[in-house]
């Protein structure tokens, strides 16, 4: 029954199409010519054949089963042209994220750029933290000064103290050397009563020289010498200051000139690791501009493929109309070469296809490699900054190297005010001592003389008496304690004089430290105060772009991660494009169910010959060669097809170089490029200026 | 220095990806989708150079080209193509149109900057 049904329609078909004469075998007799059995036979013979051939006509029954498939292919063009569309908003998006990655990315870089001038010195910091130790020298410098002089003067103090003792004890060598003087006045007052008046009175004036003597040494020193118990009292607390400010000045200095040659010599170390890093980072700049540039070449694969898809999509218009035309009164000639040029023109296509997805699969590996190769890179950043971190350390921790130089001059400072208040004190504890020595030698000096003078006067007396008496054994001893006397004053005076000239060096040395500790404190407070300024304008910069950088390549990384996830070309246009070549392949198989490939090859050329005018394109070239067998020439470069596919590389490889387009070794030269070859080739074969 | 160029296709993901490329090598850049929408931009505008694709609808490459040509004020700036196209006699209509250069894509940012270095006027 089908069958049946075929043939009517085969028949229906033939009687609607005009069949040139001549050509198909339908000259047969008309109704109008002579009705014999003859003519009848060979009229009825003409028509069988005429039915046998259109019933059996390949080109017919080829249009009929090809009809429903051409009605598909129409309807999967019109989904490719939406899948299209898709593919471009796509395409779109990864611009977006492209370009804001590209931002972030030179963000990064010019983040770790100024981090690395801060970490290898190149910028400031070097200069800051050298200022730094030298404005630290001076301070340092007079705190070995003050205590060089605190260690003198304590030995001179000490000195000091063991004359004050000594004069103290001259009190005790003189009572005891003046005791005898009171038995001896006894003895003058016994020795006396005999003599006359006026000798009595003269030896009674000289009992009460020595009497008056007594009181004298008793009251100088007794009173008058106290006040040298108090400085001796007052040097003690002077000596204990000193000796605390050597102890810590002498501490002081030493470990901040060992903490500073140290923190001098992990800056420097600092700084010599840190430019290899300088190094590394602006390898990361070429690398992610060469992944940059990867992606900006897989992206124009969307204009290319959107091309060759409208190429395709006029060619299936092509076919449809072919097919259309060839079912309404073609010849069989007609519709065999209508059938022939379907076919080529399905290879074509189908290759073409297979052409748009291997460019939509690669471009698709091309930005994702080059994104996967910017997220490793940007993971060398990372590890990068994981080294910077000792830098951070040593800059902005507490132990860095930055707060040990805040520290250092935050010390120094107090220091040199604690420094200052000792010299002070000393001086003003020693200024008023002077004074005091001064009036005491005078003193000492003055009983000195007196009792000398009461020595004198005795033997004077005793020799006027005459010899023999007494009297002058008195006046002998009277003369020997004078002597003992004056020479023990003489001792003490020369002993205060000593004091006295300590005292004044001391004042004069105390007083020229305290101005030096003034000054030099006065200066250090305004540079110290500008450099603590510089160093923590240092410290925040050095916070702030590491924390931008730290910041960055967060952002970075999650751009570049999800940016990952949106490049997915495929999915749609895939199956769009799986069926287009479903249903070719169909035709082109439907057609060879019916006809002899040889037969086909027959009507190529003239098949080829049409398609070919579309094929303009560079990268249709080797895909329409191939399916052809037809050469377009002159051969045109194919340096966009050989730059976007790297099939042998594994989405690890390192970027090729992008400065000229990768050329496939197999790709023919383009004439018109090489042409001009002295001029552009610098430029790349893609590339020609008239 | 920074320059003012004006790139026209009908593909929006073209005109991104040379903008971005001209623009991080810090030149201004117009965008305009076709020949004639071009045309009414450099009407007020004035541009150092003219990157344009070949086939487009409306007006193409070429036919854009030869206007260009035409208008005194703009007939020495430079024009690149820049298409898909490779075919010697387009490229040849392209040179009569009175094209300074022809770029097949896809371009390499480095070689496309080198180009525009190239042509562009000092």
């Amino acid at each position: 029954m089908p069958q049946r049904r075929r043939q009517q329609r085969i028949l229906v078909v033939a009687e609607t199409n005009q069949l040139p004469s001549g050509t198909d075998g339908l000259n047969v007799p008309r109704c109008s010519e002579p009705s014999s059995a003859r003519s009848l036979h060979a009229a009825l013979h003409g028509l069988t054949s005429k039915l046998v051939r259109i019933c059996f006509d390949p080109s017919n029954r080829t249009l009929k089963r090809i009809a429903p498939l051409i009605h598909r292919l129409e309807r999967q063009r019109q989904d490719l042209q939406h899948c299209a569309a898709s593919v471009e908003s796509q395409f779109l998006t990864v611009g977006s994220i492209l370009e804001e990655l590209s931002r972030l990315s030179d963000q990064l870089v010019s983040q770790g750029e100024t981090l690395l001038l801060i970490a290898t010195g190149k910028a400031e910091a070097k200069a800051i933290l050298l200022s730094t130790v030298q404005i630290m020298e001076p301070p340092l410098a007079f705190i070995d000064t003050a205590n060089h002089t605190f260690t003198e003067w304590l030995t001179r103090f000490e000195e000091f103290d063991s004359k004050i003792d000594a004069i103290l004890r001259t009190e005790h060598l003189l009572q005891r050397t003046l005791a005898p003087l009171r038995m001896i006045q006894t003895l003058f007052k016994v020795e006396t009563t005999t003599l006359e008046p006026e000798v009595q009175r003269m030896f009674l004036a000289l009992i009460a020289d020595i009497e008056r003597l007594h009181g004298q040494v008793t009251e100088n020193f007794g009173s008058r010498f106290k006040p040298l118990q108090q400085t001796k009292e007052a040097l003690a607390h002077i000596t204990k200051g000193l000796r605390q400010s050597i102890r810590l000045n002498g501490a002081f200095a030493s470990e901040k000139r060992a903490s500073i040659h140290a923190s001098i010599n992990t800056l420097e170390r600092d700084l010599d690791a840190n430019s290899k890093l300088d190094i590394r980072l602006n390898q990361t700049t070429g690398s992610i501009a060469k992944d940059v540039n990867e992606v900006v070449v897989g992206m124009q694969y969307q204009d290319i493929t959107d091309q060759r898809i409208q190429h395709v999509d006029e060619a299936l218009q092509s076919i449809r109309d072919r097919s259309v035309a060839a079912g309404h009164r073609a010849s069989p000639q007609e519709k065999q070469a209508a059938l022939s040029f379907i076919h080529h023109a399905a290879s074509i296509q189908a290759a073409q296809l297979q052409g748009v997805t291997k460019n939509l699969d690669n471009a698709e590996s091309q930005i994702t490699n080059a994104i996967q190769n910017i997220l490793k890179t940007l993971e060398n950043v990372d590890a990068g900054c994981l080294d910077l971190r000792e830098f951070e350390q040593h800059t902005t921790s507490s132990e860095g190297m930055v707060q040990v130089l805040l520290n250092t001059i935050q010390e120094t400072r107090d220091l040199l005010t604690v420094t200052t208040k000792h010299i002070e004190d000393a001086h003003h504890a020693i200024e008023p001592l002077g004074g005091l020595t001064s009036n005491l030698t005078g003193t000492v000096r003055k009983l000195s003389f007196e009792i000398q003078l009461i020595g004198l006067n005795a033997q004077v007396q005793a020799a006027l008496i005459g010899s023999g008496t007494g009297l002058e054994v008195l006046s002998a001893h009277i003369s020997d304690i004078s002597r003992e006397t004056s020479r023990i004053s003489d001792q003490a005076a020369q002993e205060l004089d000593a004091v006295a000239e300590l005292l004044r060096e001391g004042v004069t040395a105390f007083g020229a430290l305290g101005e030096s500790s003034r000054n030099e404190r006065s200066v250090f407070d305004s540079a110290g105060k500008t450099q603590e300024d510089r160093l923590h304008g240092f410290r925040d910069k050095a916070l702030q772009t590491l924390s931008a950088v730290s910041e960055l390549l967060s952002q970075v990384k999650t751009k570049a991660s999800n940016s990952l996830q949106s490049i997915q070309f495929g999915e749609g246009v895939m199956v769009c494009l799986g069926n287009l070549e479903r249903t070719l392949h169909d035709i082109q198989e439907t057609i060879l169910q019916y006809y002899p490939k040889e037969q086909l090859e027959a009507h190529r050329d003239q098949a080829t010959s049409e398609i070919k005018r579309n094929y303009t394109m560079a990268a249709e070239h080797d895909v329409f060669e191939a399916a052809s067998r037809v050469s377009l020439l002159p051969k045109s470069p194919h340096p966009n097809t050989a730059t976007l596919i790297h099939p042998t590389l594994p989405a690890s490889s390192p970027p090729q170089p992008s400065q000229t387009p990768v050329q496939s070794p197999t790709s023919p030269i383009n004439p018109i490029a090489t042409s001009t070859a002295a001029t552009n080739s610098a430029l790349g074969d893609n590339v020609e200026l008239f | 220095m920074s320059k003012t160029i004006i790139t026209v296709d009908d593909a929006a993901t073209m005109r991104r990806m040379i903008s971005f490329t001209l623009r991080g090598a810090g030149h201004e850049v117009l965008e305009a989708c076709d020949g004639v929408e071009a045309l009414s931009l450099l009407r007020s505008n004035r541009v150092d150079l003219i990157i344009t694709d070949v086939n487009m609808p409306r007006m193409d490459g070429i036919e854009f080209t030869r206007q260009i040509r035409q208008i005194p004020a703009l007939s020495r700036v430079p024009v690149l193509l820049l298409t898909t196209e490779s075919d010697p006699d387009k490229k040849a209509k392209g040179k009569a149109a009175g094209a300074t250069g022809w770029i097949v894509k896809p371009f390499q940012q480095d070689q496309l900057l080198a180009v525009v270095a190239r042509v562009l006027p000092n």
